[in-house]
């Protein structure tokens, strides 16, 4: 029976292939070999089209045997014409080099954000160009994550941060990949700066919620980013040269072989320079990027890539010694392969290594926090253009971590030495279904295994199901509604030592196992909204949400026992998000740009106490303009209010005692009582940028000058009491103040 | 009526979106400050006199910072109770005058003034350091070793070693659920001159009242107020450690 159900099937199949076409191929920049997503692929005066892949691939099936004229368009390239002739049980394929253009506005242009609108459910994601990145004013140089931070649902705790706070959830929630590999934590120190080079980003996308079965493991937001790969044609570098930091790029092509290359360096030199004028600096990083693409075969692309960075702080006065330093080493090796026309592979085989080391010493007191993940994945998917209206992908991912979490405090008063061996296995399934033109529906799920060895041996096990649906109705070619929902799982949690994530918590990254007697995190997302392209180049977007968290995990400070952390070391609890995000995007013409506005409400409750968590901004309002100002000037513009952050406000003090048992003496400090939570003063910042292009000697030169704060608005960071007053003083410390940017970069 | 239908979607999306939000259970209002008493106790099988401090919260503004005086305060072992008088403001110290508090035996506490605070605690086991004795010398390649305290549970005892002089480098305290310890965990920091090597060990109370880590902060075992009403027992001895070779 199941003989003949196969046969049956296969017979099908075939008689289908049999009386009909199909075209594909890929499709690149026909200077530098990047490969262009959702180009607009479609044959003329017919309904046969699609749009180009995340792999910039395309296939167009079930074409009645004739000959038909080609079009490739995509902006910011001119249009590409082919004459095509179809024969019976024919795969034409077509490989597109798209020529770049200078962008007009005379011309009817097809925007790629608007073939996304079309052809995919694009529910809560924003895709981001490098021009985005690089247009925006800056606080000393370029940031993506900067740049991130004034999308709607995304919020940002001061201008010390980094960390991306999505719709209510908190920093450790998101999933943050480059080049298909996790990174633990991508922020420098203090937070004002990112490990993701603007130079080295090729495209960035932040799927702030209702994310597909392919992202898992997190459960608010993923920010997939991909570096560039290199020019295969010319050899091209970059030096540049900011108030931060130096960087130099090389890019090409692989000698002797169908390829490139993409090379970056960037590293502060402060400490290096400051001590010739008698100052010292005692920090430091650096970032290096390095990829490798080529292709074996015309159906095989492979590419090689390897990132690290490094931050230390070192500080010795006095006899009191303060050395930090951290890290990300990321390796990955990534294969792309049409094993048929129909069907499409990315296998990528990943190292991801984290290390933070924290020492502190005075004078009779040793503190020493040693963080270390050390992570190995697997993870290879399938891509099946099994009919014009369903496009299933199917996937593996295996992830691997040794982790080991070393701590001593008070002199080695309390110690703690854990180690453990999280494993994270996942399958999933999804398929984006047109059944007509004017909706598309994407179900997808995801199982997940995950088992972690604790150091004595003991084997924690969890799995959980985890569906996904989105969908999208189009009530016009410019207006449709769009409606998500997600369940989403997580195994682990950035544990804050001091408690809530407070000024420093987003930049050190204690990352702990879900083990013991604590069951994995989950959240669902519900998301209601609608996508209206006013014209070609001028997109809104409105969505409401709603977000439940279960199994919530913060450091129990009061309650952990060193010997048994397996039960005490978090308290658990839940919390609930809901908003609205509004975002108008331009993005062509000479005035580009985007106003995005947030409402939303964040509330967490651990031990029966219900409070708004420090990431609850209720308002978020950024305006980002760009624009040519005279002949090669360019002007840009940000401006952000974001009304007050919660804050514990104390109301009341009183005496810590100790005694001491030499002396048979007492002693006594002022502390401060947590009452209440209050909320800071609004806070608003308007920054500006302006770009040159000079040439001088064959060389292009970009000259970058910015100011932030330009109104020198004083945004409180954080409230303190001065005890040493009766009663303690009120004080505070404040933001970034009007603050100059320079860059210089020359091309050669 | 294209535009129409958009208007009445969007519309309604809104709404529906408002209407889930409305239904969040938001964090209750804060509440005015109310100060409390704040009495810290720590009672020591091997003391003569044993103390309690009486002290309250204090509102932020508040320009005063006086302990409490005049309160009532008593601690109660089986059917006695043991009155104890104000030394000094904020400070009383027991009557009695004697060794009167036993390991083993719980102990409770009350505190009355405006308001009543009541907490109860218990005695560790005592032990002994035997070695090495008062005024001997010792190298880094010794141990310090002493007699089990047995109703601890897992609770460590922390060793920490106080020079004399400020000639003498401070030495990191350490802890450990052994009854001994190696002197090698200070080689790091030479030490070298006479030392106090006190060894303590916290009930349950005031152990967990010392773990508290950075400001964070805790209301302890006294109930209607804050602060601790814990025991310990320790030992000390008095050494020279010979400077590492």
């Amino acid at each position: 029976m199941k003989k003949n159900a196969l046969i049956f099937v296969l017979i099908f199949l075939s008689a289908n292939y049999s009386q009909s076409a199909a075209i594909k191929g890929f499709i690149k920049d026909a200077n530098t070999g990047e490969l262009i997503l959702y180009a607009d692929v479609f044959l003329q005066n017919t309904d046969y089209g699609t749009v180009s892949s995340d792999e910039g691939y395309f296939v167009i099936t079930n074409i009645p045997i004739a000959s038909y004229d080609l079009t490739v368009s995509f902006i910011g390239y001119e249009k590409y014409y082919q004459s095509v002739t179809f024969e019976e049980d024919n795969f034409v394929t077509v490989n597109v080099s798209l020529i770049p253009k200078a962008i007009s506005l005379d011309e009817v242009t097809v925007n790629a954000r608007k073939t996304i609108f079309n052809k995919t459910t694009n529910i809560s994601s924003i895709p981001l160009s490098p021009r985005d990145v690089k247009q925006s004013p800056f606080f000393l140089e370029n940031d993506l994550i900067k740049v991130i931070q004034s999308l709607p649902g995304v919020t940002s705790i001061s201008d010390f941060s980094s960390q991306l706070y999505v719709r209510g959830g908190s920093g450790d929630q998101n999933l943050i990949q480059l080049d298909g590999v996790q990174i633990f934590n991508p922020i420098h120190f203090g937070g004002l700066f990112s490990v993701f080079d603007a130079d080295a980003v090729q495209r960035a996308k932040l799927l702030a919620g209702g994310f597909p079965a392919e992202y898992g493991g997190r459960l608010s937001s993923v920010l997939d980013v991909y570096t560039t790969t290199g020019n295969p044609n010319n050899t091209k570098g970059i030096a540049s040269l900011s108030i931060l930091s130096s960087k130099l790029i090389f890019d090409g092509p692989i000698p002797f072989y169908k390829g490139s290359y993409f090379i970056s360096g960037r590293r502060t030199y402060f400490d290096k320079v400051l001590p010739y004028f008698d100052r010292d600096f005692p920090y430091f990083f650096y970032d290096v990027y390095a990829k490798v693409a080529f292709e074996p075969s015309n159906e095989t692309k492979v590419f090689i890539s390897n990132f690290i960075n490094h931050d230390e702080f070192n500080f010795n006065e006095d006899g009191e010694s303060i050395l930090m330093s951290w890290g990300n080493k990321v390796t990955s090796l990534s294969i792309r392969h049409l094993i048929s026309p129909r069907f499409f592979s990315r296998t990528y085989l990943t190292r991801s290594q984290f290390t933070q080391d924290i020492n502190i010493e005075s004078e009779d007191e040793l503190t020493s926090i040693v963080n270390t993940i050390d992570e190995y994945s697997l993870k290879s998917d399938v891509t099946g253009f099994v009919s014009p209206s369903h496009q299933i992908k199917t996937g593996v991912e295996i992830r691997r971590k040794e982790w080991v979490f070393d701590g001593s405090f008070m002199g080695g008063g309390m110690l703690y030495e854990y180690d453990g061996t999280p494993t994270l296995t996942s399958l999933y399934f999804q398929d984006k279904w047109m059944p007509s033109e004017s909706i598309i529906i994407q179900p997808g799920v995801r199982l997940n295994y995950y088992s972690v060895n604790f150091q004595e041996g003991k084997n924690y096990r969890h799995s959980t199901i985890t569906p996904r649906l989105s969908a999208k109705y189009f009530l016009s070619k410019t207006f449709a509604i769009n409606a998500a929902f997600g369940k989403y799982s997580q195994f682990g949690t950035n544990v804050h030592l001091m408690g809530d994530e407070g000024f420093l918590g987003s930049t050190f990254y204690n990352w702990y196992p879900i083990w013991g007697i604590y069951e994995p995190s989950s959240s669902n997302h519900y998301i209601l909204g609608i996508e209206h392209w006013i014209s070609e180049s001028i997109n809104l977007t409105l969505e409401g949400y709603y977000k439940t968290y279960r199994q919530l995990y913060k450091y129990d400070i009061a309650g952990f026992d060193t010997k048994d952390p397996l039960n005490t070391l978090y308290l658990e609890g839940e919390g609930e998000s809901a908003g609205i995000d509004f975002l108008l995007k331009k993005d062509l013409g000479k005035l580009t740009g985007w106003i995005s506005y947030s409402l939303g409400l964040a509330v967490v409750e651990f031990k029966g106490e219900r409070y708004y968590p420090i990431y609850d901004r209720r308002q978020n309002l950024n305006v980002i303009l760009n624009f040519p100002l005279v002949k090669k000037f360019n002007f840009s513009a940000k401006f952000n209010y974001g009304s007050g952050a919660p804050y514990n406000y104390y109301s009341g003090r009183y005496r810590r005692y100790w005694f001491d048992e030499v002396d048979g003496e007492y002693g006594d400090w002022w502390d401060d009582m947590e009452s209440v939570r209050k909320r800071y003063p609004s806070y608003n910042r308007l920054d500006i940028l302006m770009t040159r292009n000079y040439k001088w000697r064959q060389l292009d030169v970009l000259l970058k000058i910015g100011v932030i704060n330009v109104l020198n608005h004083k945004n409180v960071f954080l409230f303190y009491r001065d005890h040493s007053v009766t009663p303690p003083a009120l004080k505070k410390v404040d933001m970034l103040p009007i603050f100059p940017s320079i860059e210089l970069k020359i091309k050669f | 009526m294209m535009k129409d239908r958009r208007i009445t979607n969007t519309l309604v999306i809104l709404i529906l979106i408002s209407l889930v939000i409305s239904c969040i259970e938001l964090p209750e209002e804060s509440e005015e400050f109310q100060s409390k008493l704040n009495v810290f106790s720590v009672l020591i099988p091997n003391m003569k006199k044993q103390f309690v401090i009486v002290d309250r919260t204090f509102d932020i503004s508040d320009n005063s910072d006086e302990r409490i005086s005049g309160a009532q305060v008593k601690i109660i072992y089986g059917d006695t109770a043991v009155y104890f008088r104000e030394d000094s403001i904020g400070f009383y110290s027991d009557t009695l005058n004697r060794f009167w508090i036993e390991p083993n035996l719980v102990y409770s506490m009350q505190v009355v003034y405006d308001d009543t605070v009541r907490a109860v605690t218990s005695i560790p086991d005592t032990f002994q350091i035997y070695y090495p004795q008062s005024g001997d010398t010792i190298s880094l390649n010794n141990l310090i070793k002493w007699t089990e305290c047995t109703n601890i549970e897992d609770r460590e005892y922390f060793i920490g070693a106080i020079p004399d002089t400020s000639a003498s480098s401070g030495l990191p305290q350490v802890a450990t659920t052994n009854t001994y310890i190696d002197l090698e965990h200070w080689s790091g920091f030479n030490p070298s001159g006479w030392y106090t090597i006190l060894i303590q060990v916290m009930n349950e109370d005031y152990y967990d009242h010392s773990m508290m880590m950075g400001n964070q902060f805790r209301e302890g075992n006294i109930q209607g107020g804050i602060g601790l009403f814990g025991a310990e027992v320790f030992d000390m001895v008095k050494v020279y450690i010979q400077p590492a070779e």
